[in-house]
């Protein structure tokens, strides 16, 4: 079984890609499963749009596809209700971009959406790596805050935060580190010094190519138990799928 | 084919236990291993201990490897910008004249300093004296973003300025427009996403890209990732070509 932690379907600005051409490619490499978010207007202005889709494709698929919710927390009351709303409806997770959505990601404003999350036992994916908003130590300040909640690390916060991402894990164990963008040097620190436990194989498709990344993972982790948590295990714990 | 790798690092890998990054003899054969288990024929090749210490044993442990593998390895040195005139000018011509380098490799966040102190008026005016490129680290806030550097360019026509990431995840779309812009700017595609890759390609054409890895001293699939990103480009066999060697071969002057 193999879970993509992190894939993108719909019309962006930036990523498109179909939920059928996603699939064409998860079947021509042997993923399984995959994780959905909307693209970039949905996850900044139009989160109910984005929110719709995703549902619409999960429910299409529900074998194939997981969805995860956008909620922009500057909507305030309203983006708690869209949030509780969806994963009523069958969301899973919360997906925060917080570069897109204009937020540094251990403010206060965010902390509503994240209560939600919490109350509904799902986990939360947020964007890292971007210099000030999306800093990782942002990430872990607001895990530490929410010991409770399953948080996803986008990117393992490429590029340059490599240096950071052990203290991350040391004060924040409740962090996954997903891996799209991210480099074979720094996951052969992510694995020598935080390990694989904590490491969840993601796409960000339409960013990347499955026939690209996943043999580099395949090889920088031989070990089969290793790539068994690294591109299911771990993802699906994160689900609440196995303990 | 010829495979040019143009941006690697020789030195010991720290994620592998080392302490010091220093290059040593076991090193340079470990950086020759991969490169040709990768079927790369040669390297633009930067020191990792200089940047992080003394840039001048760092130029030293570069010419040892080198003439341990004098047809893989094509060295650049670095400087320290903060060093006084006198001493960047006489290392810098060392590097070039004694030892034979071929360019500049400078890592603006790693050694601390910005790209518009008084010393890098210096480097750019070696640069152009000695008539050899100079290239960068950059994506990275606050001293390496891609538009630090493409702005060190753009002050600096006389001078060959490679992006030495291409602006890595984030920072890649603004490499396209100083791309097109400037003459004596280029990008290494060692960094970008992939849908970021393909479009400076499809923006900026093949002339001015060139394959690169960060690899050498970190894990081989440093290398084979990246060499396989950039035959993933979908462009004709005549493109890659250029961009996974006859670019940097041409840019340093070795272009058959």
């Amino acid at each position: 079984m193999i879970i993509d932690a992190h894939a993108h379907v719909g019309q962006g600005r930036f990523k498109s890609l179909s939920p059928d051409e996603l699939l064409r490619q998860m079947d021509t490499n042997g993923v399984d499963r995959a994780v959905l978010c909307p693209v970039e207007e949905q996850i900044v202005a139009f989160n109910h749009e984005g929110n719709a889709y995703i549902l619409e494709q999960v429910r299409g698929h529900p074998a194939r596809f997981v969805g995860f919710a956008v909620a922009n927390p500057w909507f305030g009351q309203a983006a708690v209700r869209e949030l509780e709303w969806a994963l009523g409806e069958g969301l899973r997770g919360l997906k925060l971009h917080a570069v897109y959505q204009g937020f540094p990601m251990n403010n206060t404003i965010v902390y509503p959406l994240i209560e939600v999350a919490a109350r509904h036992k799902v986990p939360v994916y947020a964007h890292c790596g971007s210099a000030h908003f999306g800093e990782p130590l942002r990430l872990v300040e607001l895990a530490r805050r929410y010991p409770e909640v399953t948080f996803l690390m986008g990117h393992s916060s490429f590029s340059d935060f490599w240096n950071d991402l052990p203290r991350c894990h040391q004060f924040a164990p409740n962090i996954l580190f997903e891996t799209s963008r991210n480099t074979p040097g720094n996951f052969q620190q992510i694995g020598k010094e935080i390990g694989t436990d904590f490491m969840v194989f993601g796409s960000n498709a339409p960013e990347h190519y499955y026939h690209v990344d996943m043999p580099m993972l395949r090889a920088m982790f031989p070990d089969p138990a290793d790539q068994e948590k690294i591109f299911h295990r771990n993802m699906a714990r994160a689900l609440g799928e196995l303990t | 084919m010829i495979i040019v790798d143009a941006h690697t690092h020789l030195g010991n890998d720290i994620y592998a236990g080392q302490w010091s990054a220093a290059a040593t003899d076991a090193a340079a054969d470990e950086y020759a291993r991969v490169m040709r288990a990768a079927g790369v024929d040669k390297g633009f090749t930067f020191t990792i201990a200089g940047l992080v210490s003394d840039p001048q044993p760092g130029n030293d442990e570069l010419a040892r490897a080198r003439a341990r593998y004098p047809d893989l390895m094509l060295p650049w040195g670095t400087v320290d910008p903060y060093w006084p005139e006198a001493k960047i000018r006489h290392e810098m011509r060392r590097c070039v004249q004694e030892l034979g380098f071929y360019g500049f490799k400078l890592h603006p966040w790693l050694q601390g300093f910005s790209l518009t102190v008084p010393g890098m008026e210096v480097v750019a005016d070696e640069c152009a004296a000695l008539n050899v490129p100079v290239l960068f680290h950059d994506g990275t806030a606050f001293y390496s973003t891609a538009l630090q550097v493409a702005y060190f360019a753009r002050a600096h026509p006389q001078v060959t300025v490679l992006s030495g990431h291409g602006g890595l995840a984030e920072l890649w779309p603004d490499t396209i427009a100083p791309a097109k812009e400037l003459a004596n700017y280029y990008i290494v595609l060692n960094g970008p996403v992939q849908q970021g890759m393909q479009q400076i390609y499809d923006e900026v054409g093949p002339d001015k890209l060139m394959f690169g890895s960060d690899g050498g001293s970190f894990h081989p699939a440093t290398v084979t990732w990246y060499l396989a990103r950039t035959q993933a480009l979908r462009a004709p066999a005549e493109d890659l070509e250029k961009i996974l060697g006859l670019n940097a071969l041409r840019l340093v002057g070795l272009a058959v």
